[in-house]
């Protein structure tokens, strides 16, 4: 079975990225292509100008293509934004003979209603992903089929957003013209991309530190248990840090990234540093341990939030594996310890597993999602090369 | 963190009382405590300011009243506030707060406390008002003078605390009519004197400046006004039950239904951590979870063995945003250089004065809003912490 490249494409608030996947005879994905570049036209995960948007892709587009040697008619888009939630909806089947068992067509109808959640008007799914079977009593039965049972139960994660602003993305990368394969919430390629079976049967969260948004996924016993997004990123420290001392973003932004860290440690006392000089703002030293306060207070803001998330969602005391970072914002100095403070769990830094080739493009934590993206696309093929043509042409036509 | 932050100076603050009612409570002030704020008081009428030395007394509208008071005409009162605004200002200058006590439904308080707040505003001075409503039996020329203004006073100040008289004498109806209205007297001074302390006498926890302009610029409709005082092994318990069944917080339901509570814990030397825990824990309970709280401890050496609590609920709070006049510039934030303020007033706080907009470059937006925070704003002015740069 010959597969064809897939690429993953990610539209973030301080870069876009495009990654082009080649799937080896032995299976592994290599890395044969990128294109990157600063992001224009989006802001916290929404594209605010379409038209300077789709001129990044494009530009992005172009250097992966000349990199990797291939032309690209198609991607699978990488999205955060649009307030992305996950709630799990249970369906469940009466086993209509109980002799034979639980039968295919069981399962089928138990998957077709445990997906007919509803939602409000401007909502639309993203995915549905299985969690567990039940048969009776008996729960987290991974094949159901062939088992004896009165009633057969599937929990599902459904993972939905604002229609609103996927469709921006969307219509911003098919005008670059880019057809776009498959949709998929970045956190969930970031898990792909980075957890470990180990880790997800143990449960793990993933959260994605982006520029805009900050996603987060969750395992737990080796299933989806919990997705999420809330719309502050890094770009919302250097905004405080701006704020708080009156300097300019870029100085906020170099401060940050050269001095900042996440927590402030009694070594910090009595340190000063200073923005680099611009025309207009002043270079005034500023206090380190003032510079780490405002830092710690937005970062432990948002661990909180997504804490309490993960609780209201009771998948918090089933993440025994603890936590993974990846994105941009993994590199902030102390985030990990900070994280491990807030949670009560472990924490550290994930780079994407399972991929090789242009190894600085791939051992970013920034570059997760976009990995996760290309792994994500290759799954979908082999599934489709497992499936009747008229199947294939049905499936594409309800994705289109 | 927030410990360790600015108090205000007693000297920056004014407690001014007009008319009738507020001279009284003013009296009631000085009698309380040895030192404190710049205590004042006015009226039209000269006799009523025949008060003790230490207040610093304003007669208003002489030429037109020839200080024999308004006689109930609120028109009167207002003008005579206005021929005099030279005088607020002056009183008002190098201040950073002005509380006023007024009893509405009489001529000179009811007419003059507009111009009062209209000046502290043009000022840039805090204004918290105190207004004491009439009770149904003062008449209803007084009810109906009072409720004309009661719109007005809202919106002049920045923390409205509008007092039904009734509420504050319920439990004394059966005393004599003059000991009651020493009993409403004296709570309303002491509620006052516990906030006008917590700013300037921290203790434990300090009720930073900054946080209680945080408090004030955020409210969005009247406040509810509650004391309560304990003494003896018991007595932060005492406190806490003494406040929940103050009148005005009509058996702690204001609390429970506030959006931003501002809680001062007052006692001496004595005082002790876990009192402060005690009191705050009790009272955690009655408050909504999704209240932001604002607190604040005093060490008063006049308590004399007294724990007393002082409550003010906003049922209507928003954090507040940045100043909407200034304009919103590509790079998010201004140039460092200080505004020059229009009464030539040096800045008092030790922390930078913010000039930029705060949502900076999220400013054109749509905000992220959680459980009724805007996260675009952002986290430590959020949570009223002061900068040293």
């Amino acid at each position: 079975m010959t597969l064809i490249p897939v690429i993953g494409l990610e539209l973030g608030s301080s870069k876009v990225v495009a990654l082009v996947g080649r799937m080896r005879a032995d299976g592994q994905i290599m890395i044969a292509g990128i294109g990157e570049q600063p992001s224009s036209g989006i802001r916290k995960g929404e594209v605010t100008d379409l038209q300077q948007a789709a001129d990044c892709v494009r530009s992005v587009v172009e250097q992966a293509e000349k990199s990797a040697g291939v032309h690209i008619r198609e991607v699978t888009l990488a999205v955060s934004g649009g307030q992305i939630s996950a709630t799990v909806n249970r369906g469940f089947v009466p086993v209509l003979d109980h002799d034979r068992g639980i039968t295919t067509e069981d399962v089928e109808q138990v998957l077709e209603i445990a997906r007919a959640v509803s939602l409000p008007p401007e909502r639309d799914i993203l995915h549905t992903l299985c969690q567990h079977f039940w048969v009776d009593d008996l729960h987290r039965v991974l094949d159901p089929v062939g088992m004896e049972g009165r009633r057969l139960s599937l929990d599902m994660l459904i993972v939905h957003s604002l229609r609103g602003s996927i469709r921006n993305t969307v219509r911003t990368v098919r005008s670059v013209p880019l057809e776009v394969r498959d949709v998929v919430f970045s956190g969930l390629c970031s898990a792909l991309s980075v957890l470990t079976p180990d880790q997800k049967q143990r449960g793990a969260v993933v959260m994605d530190l982006g520029a805009g948004t900050t996603d987060y996924m969750a395992f737990a016993e080796g299933v989806p248990a919990m997705a999420g997004t809330v719309g502050v990123g890094t770009d919302h420290v250097t905004n405080d840090v701006a704020v708080a001392f009156q300097i300019s973003l870029s100085q906020a932004e170099k401060l940050k990234r050269e001095s900042g860290s996440a927590r402030v440690e009694p070594s910090d006392a009595g340190h000063r540093v200073s923005p680099p000089p611009e025309v207009g703002f002043p270079s005034r030293p500023i206090s380190l341990r003032a510079l780490n306060t405002v830092i710690q207070l937005r970062m432990e803001e948002l661990f909180q939030i997504i804490r309490r998330e993960l609780e209201r969602a009771r998948v918090l005391h089933r993440l025994a594996a603890g936590i993974v970072l990846t994105g941009g914002g993994a590199h902030l100095r102390g985030v990990c310890e900070l994280a491990r403070d807030i949670f009560g769990l472990n924490a550290a830094i994930g780079i994407p597993r399972g991929i090789s080739g242009l190894a600085w493009a791939t051992e970013g934590p920034e570059y997760a999602a976009c990995a996760g993206a290309v792994q994500y696309g290759f799954r979908t093929q082999v599934k489709e090369h497992q499936l009747p043509w008229w199947r294939r042409w049905l499936w594409r036509r309800g994705h289109g | 963190m927030g410990n360790g932050g600015s108090t205000l100076p007693e000297n920056r603050l004014v407690v001014l009382g007009l008319g009738h009612a507020g001279c009284r409570i003013i009296e009631a002030l000085a009698a309380g405590s040895s030192r404190g704020p710049v205590l004042a008081a006015a009226h039209t009428s000269a006799r009523a300011l025949g008060l003790s030395g230490t207040i610093t007394r304003i007669q208003i509208g002489a030429s037109r009243t020839r200080g024999l008071g308004t006689g109930g005409d609120v028109e009167l009162g207002r003008k005579a506030a206005e021929t005099d605004r030279e005088r607020w200002r002056h009183l008002l200058r190098d201040r950073e707060a002005l509380f006023l006590i007024v009893g509405l439904g009489g001529g000179t308080g009811t007419g003059a406390a507009p111009v009062v707040l209209e000046t502290a505003r043009e000022m840039n001075v805090l204004s918290v008002c105190v207004a004491l409503l009439p009770m149904e039996w003062e008449g209803l020329s007084h009810v109906e003078r009072a409720r004309k203004t009661l719109p007005e006073l809202e919106r002049l100040a920045d923390i409205f605390l509008p007092v039904p008289n009734e509420r504050l004498t319920t439990h004394t109806a059966e005393r004599q009519a003059a000991s009651a209205f020493r009993e409403s007297n004296r709570v309303l001074a002491g509620t006052v004197e516990g906030l006008w302390k917590a700013l300037a006498r921290p203790g434990y926890i300090v009720l930073d400046w900054a946080h209680f302009q945080r408090f004030a610029k955020g409210v969005r409709s009247p406040c509810a006004l509650g004391c309560g005082e304990g003494r003896g092994r018991t007595r932060a318990a005492l406190a806490v039950e003494s406040l929940l069944n103050s009148p005005l917080l009509e058996s702690g339901s204001r609390l429970a239904r506030a959006q931003a509570v501002l809680i001062t814990i007052a006692a001496g030397e004595d005082l002790l951590l876990k009192e402060i825990g005690d009191v705050m824990t009790a009272l955690q309970e009655r408050i909504p979870k999704e209240s932001e709280v604002f607190k604040g401890t005093v060490v008063d050496g006049d308590a004399k063995g007294a724990l007393r609590l002082t409550a003010m609920a906003a049922e209507a709070w928003v954090p507040p945003a940045a100043e909407p006049e200034l304009s919103p510039t590509p790079s998010a934030v201004a140039p460092a250089a200080a505004p020059a303020s229009p009464t030539g007033r040096r800045p008092v706080q030790t922390h930078l004065k913010l000039n930029g907009p705060a949502r900076g470059r999220f400013q054109a937006l749509e905000p992220t809003i959680y459980e009724g925070e805007d996260l675009d704003i952002p986290t430590f002015l959020r949570r009223g912490l002061s900068i040293e740069p």
